[in-house]
C-alpha cells in the first residue's frame, strides 16, 4: 500500500503538471483511472428499475395462465401496468407506489398497451378455455405436443406483444432514449449523495438497471432477464454481452472521473449494440417462423415475439430505421398470423438484414 | 483496495492541481465584479425588458379596444400585429425570469402551448371561468389569442364573422378582452414590482441558491433547454428522444398564425443578448455571463473559451433555424426534418451551459426536466 501511494504521488506530480499546461486538451488523460472488471462502484442504486422488471415478471406470470386456459381479468392487468389497487403478489411492489410501468412507457404507446390488455382479456373470455384456430381465440398446441399458447382469433399472442413490447417501449426506451440522453446526462456530477452517487452517476446506473443483468455479467449469466437474457441469447453471433457490459462499466468509471468524452463514446456503443440485440432477435424469430411455418402454435408464437422486437426499434436516438419504416415492416407481418405468407416473413427479414448489416449471419441468427 | 487507492490519488491530484493552478481556478480569487455584473443585468437588461413588454402590452390593449369597437379587417390586422410584437418581446423577458417576472410566473401565465381550444370554447359558451385557475392555464395567454385571431375560421372574413356572431360574438369579444387584460395585469405587476426587487437582486452577490447569479444561470438554462429546445422544437418534431420519434406538429408555438419560426429565432437571439449582458435598448455590450466565464478562463471540453463555444453553437442553431422558411407545423410533419437538425444544434449548447458553465460558476441547477427515477 505504501509503495502504491508513493507511486501514485509520483504519477500525480506529472498529472498536476500536465493539468496546468495550456496546451493540454481533453481526452488525453483517458487512462488515468481504473475501469473495474464488473459493475462494482461506490454509491450505486437502481432499485426502481429492478422493481419495474419485477412488475413485468409478475404481469407475465399472470398472463401466461391464459396458456393453460384461464380467463383473464383486464382490470387486474391494467392495475399491474399502472401499479394501482395493490395488484401485485409481491407487497413491496404495491408499496413502491411511485414506480410503475405505465408512466415510463413511451407516451404515444400507453393507449396501445391498454388496448392490448383489454383485447387479450376479452379474447380469453370469448375462448373460455377452448381450443383456438383461425377465426377463433383459444389455446393452440404445437405439432409435437410440447408447447401451448393462447392466441386471439387472428393468431396474435398478446402475451408477447405486451411483455416484449414493454421491454421495448419501456425498458429499452428508458435506457437508451431517456437515461442516456441529455435530460438525464447533462446534469450535476459534483455533489455525491450517499448511496446514490452524483445525479449523473445515478442516471447512468438507472440506465444499466434496465438491461436486466447481474453486476458480474457476462462471467455470470444467472439472473439475466429481459434484455440481458436476449443479449445472451444472440451472444455467440453478436458478442453483445461483453460489448454492452464493457460500455456500461467504462461509462460509469468515466463519469466518476469527469471524463465525459469517454462517457459519450460509451453511450454511442450502448445505443448501437442494444439496438442490434433487438434487430437480431427479431430476425432470429423470423427464421424460426420460417422453420416452423406449418406449426400454428410455434409460428404464431415466434411471429408475435418478432413483432415486439421490431416495434422496439423505434425507440433509439440512433435508430437505423425511421418510425415510418418500422411501421411498414410491421404491416408486412400483417394482422393475421394464421394467414401470413413466407414472402411476408422473408420481406421483413430482408429489410432488417440490410438495415443492420447482418448479411453474414442472417441465417444463423 | 484499488478503489481506495484511486480515491486517495484523486484527492491528492485535486489538491495538487488546485494549488498549481491557483491563478486560474477558485472563483473567490477571480477578478470579476459580480455586483457590477448584476447591476448591469438589472438596469440594462431586465428592467428595460420589463418596460418593453409593458409598452407592447399597452399596444395590444389599445388594439383590442379598437377591435371591440370596430370589427374590421383593418382592426383585426392591427391587433394581430400587436400580438406578434408582444409575443416577440416576451421571448426576451422569459430569459430573465427573476423577481416579479418569476413571482407572476410569466412563462406559465402567458405562454402555455398547445392551447386547449375546447376549453376556450367552453369558457366562451358558459361565460363561467376564472382565468387564474389551474384548469385554464392552457386556455389563455398568447397561444389562446393565436387561436382566437387565426384559428377560429379559415378566412379573415369568417374570423370577423366569428366575433360578429349574433349569438356568441359578444362572449367571444369579452373573452378576447379578458385574455388581453390578464396579460396587462401581469405586465403591471412586473413593472410595479421591479424597483423593490432590484436591491435584493444586486445585493445577493454570492453564487448559492437564490443569489442573483444562480437565478440568472438557472433561468437561462431552463428557458433554453426546456422551453426552447424541447417545447418549441424537440417535442413537435420528434427530435427529442423522449417522444420516441412521434411527430406532433400541432404542438408548435404559434400554430395558428404560423409564427413559430419568428418566435423561436427571437428566443435564441434573446438568449445570446442575455448571455452577453447586452444593453436592451442600445445593444451595447455590458457585463454578462460571457465576461464572467472569461474572467474564470472557463474552457469547454476542447479547451476552447467556453463563452465563445456557447455563442458559436447558439449561432449555429440559429443558422439551422434560418434555413427553414415554412411554419414549423408544416416542417414537423416529416420524420427527421430540418427541425431535428435545429434540435440537434440546440442540444449541442446544453452540455456547455448546463454542465460546463454551471460547474465553472459553481452554480447548482435547481430544476429537473422530468420526474426522477
Amino acid at each position: 500500500m505504501k509503495n502504491l501511494r508513493l507511486l501514485g504521488l509520483a504519477l500525480l506530480a506529472a498529472f498536476a503538471f500536465t493539468a496546468c499546461d495550456d496546451e493540454n486538451t481533453g481526452g488525453e488523460n483517458e487512462n488515468n483511472y481504473e475501469i473495474p472488471a464488473t459493475y462494482d462502484f461506490e454509491n450505486v442504486s437502481y432499485t426502481g428499475q429492478i422493481q419495474r422488471l419485477d412488475m413485468l415478471d409478475e404481469l407475465t406470470v399472470y398472463m401466461k395462465t391464459a396458456n393453460e386456459g384461464a380467463v383473464l381479468d383486464a382490470q387486474k392487468m391494467l392495475d399491474m401496468y399502472a401499479n394501482e389497487n395493490s395488484a401485485f403478489a409481491d407487497a413491496s411492489l404495491n408499496e413502491a407506489d411511485s414506480k410503475e410501468l405505465e408512466n415510463k412507457t413511451v407516451e404515444g404507446d400507453i393507449s396501445m398497451f391498454q388496448e392490448f390488455i383489454n383485447d387479450f382479456a376479452a379474447a380469453t373470455v370469448e375462448a373460455n378455455g377452448g381450443v383456438g384456430s383461425n377465426g377463433t381465440p383459444g389455446v393452440v398446441t404445437s405439432n409435437d405436443g410440447s408447447k401451448q399458447y393462447f392466441f386471439d382469433a387472428n393468431g396474435i399472442e398478446h402475451i408477447q406483444l405486451i411483455e416484449k413490447g414493454l421491454m421495448g417501449s419501456c425498458f429499452y426506451f428508458q435506457g437508451v432514449s431517456i437515461y442516456l440522453a441529455s435530460g438525464k446526462m447533462d446534469v450535476d456530477n459534483e455533489t455525491i449523495e450517499e448511496g446514490i452517487g452524483t445525479a449523473m452517476e445515478h442516471h447512468w446506473d438507472e440506465a444499466f438497471g434496465y438491461l436486466g443483468v447481474p453486476t458480474d455479467f457476462p462471467a455470470n449469466t444467472d439472473g439475466a432477464r429481459f434484455w440481458g437474457k436476449y443479449a445472451n441469447g444472440r451472444d455467440a453471433l453478436l458478442g453483445s454481452n461483453e460489448t454492452l457490459m464493457n460500455a456500461f462499466i467504462t461509462g460509469r468509471a468515466a463519469i466518476s472521473n469527469k471524463d465525459l468524452e469517454t462517457r459519450d463514446e460509451q453511450i454511442e456503443i450502448i445505443r448501437n449494440e442494444w439496438e442490434k440485440v433487438s434487430a437480431a432477435t427479431a430476425i432470429h424469430y423470423l427464421n424460426e417462423a420460417n422453420a416452423s411455418f406449418a406449426d400454428d402454435a410455434i409460428r404464431n408464437h415466434v411471429l408475435s415475439e418478432a413483432w415486439a422486437f421490431i416495434h422496439a426499434l423505434k425507440y433509439n436516438p440512433n435508430k437505423k430505421l425511421t418510425n415510418a419504416e418500422v411501421d411498414s415492416l410491421l404491416e408486412e407481418l400483417g394482422d393475421n398470423f394464421y394467414t401470413i405468407s413466407t414472402d411476408n416473413i422473408n420481406a421483413a427479414k430482408a429489410t432488417l438484414v440490410s438495415a443492420y448489416g447482418f448479411e453474414d449471419i442472417q441465417n444463423q441468427l | 483496495m484499488y478503489m481506495k487507492y484511486l480515491r486517495f490519488s484523486f484527492f491528492i491530484l485535486f489538491i495538487a492541481t488546485f494549488t498549481a493552478c491557483d491563478n486560474k481556478t477558485g472563483s473567490e480569487k477571480v477578478d470579476f465584479d459580480r455586483e457590477a455584473f448584476l447591476i448591469n443585468m438589472a438596469d440594462n437588461v431586465i428592467q428595460p425588458s420589463i418596460e418593453d413588454f409593458a409598452s407592447k402590452t399597452e399596444g395590444l390593449s389599445v388594439a383590442t379596444n379598437s377591435f371591440n369597437i370596430n370589427l374590421s379587417l383593418e382592426s383585426l390586422n392591427v391587433l394581430r400585429a400587436e400580438l406578434k410584437e408582444t409575443w416577440l418581446s416576451y421571448q426576451h423577458l422569459a430569459f430573465v425570469h427573476v423577481g416579479p417576472v418569476s413571482s407572476v410566473n410569466l412563462r406559465d401565465r402567458v405562454n402555455i402551448f398547445p392551447t386547449k381550444t375546447d376549453v376556450i370554447e367552453d369558457n366562451i359558451t358558459s361565460q363561467n371561468y376564472v382565468l387564474g385557475s389551474a384548469s385554464n392555464v392552457a386556455a389563455k395567454g398568447f397561444p389562446a389569442l393565436d387561436y382566437l385571431l387565426f384559428g377560429t375560421a379559415q378566412t379573415d372574413e369568417e374570423i370577423l364573422a366569428y366575433f360578429g356572431d349574433p349569438n356568441l360574438g359578444e362572449n367571444r369579444l369579452k373573452y378576447l378582452s379578458d385574455l388581453v387584460e390578464d396579460i396587462q395585469t401581469t405586465s403591471n405587476i412586473m413593472s410595479d414590482g421591479w424597483a423593490d426587487y432590484r436591491s435584493t437582486f444586486i445585493g445577493n452577490t454570492g453564487t448559492d441558491v437564490g443569489s442573483g447569479t444562480s437565478l440568472l444561470v438557472n433561468e437561462y438554462n431552463f428557458q433554453f433547454d426546456i422551453r426552447i429546445k424541447n417545447a418549441k422544437i424537440g417535442f413537435p418534431s420528434g427530435g427529442n428522444p423522449r417522444t420516441g420519434g412521434v411527430l406532433s406538429p400541432q404542438n408548435v408555438e404559434g400554430y395558428f398564425s404560423g409564427w413559430s419560426g419568428d418566435l423561436a429565432e427571437k428566443a435564441v437571439l434573446s438568449s445570446l443578448a442575455v448571455f452577453k449582458g447586452e444593453h436592451f435598448n442600445s445593444s451595447e455590450d455590458g457585463l454578462g455571463l460571457d465576461d464572467y466565464l472569461n474572467a474564470l478562463d472557463a474552457r469547454d471540453r476542447n479547451d476552447e473559451l467556453l463563452s465563445r463555444a456557447i455563442i458559436n453553437q447558439s449561432l449555429a442553431a440559429l443558422e439551422e433555424m434560418e434555413k427553414i422558411e415554412a411554419p414549423y407545423s408544416e416542417v414537423a410533419t416529416t420524420e427527421g426534418s430540418q427541425l431535428v437538425d435545429v434540435y440537434n444544434a440546440l442540444q449541442a449548447v446544453i452540455p456547455l451551459i448546463k454542465v460546463d458553465m454551471t460547474s465553472a460558476l459553481s452554480v447548482s441547477i435547481t430544476f429537473q426536466d422530468n420526474d426522477g427515477d
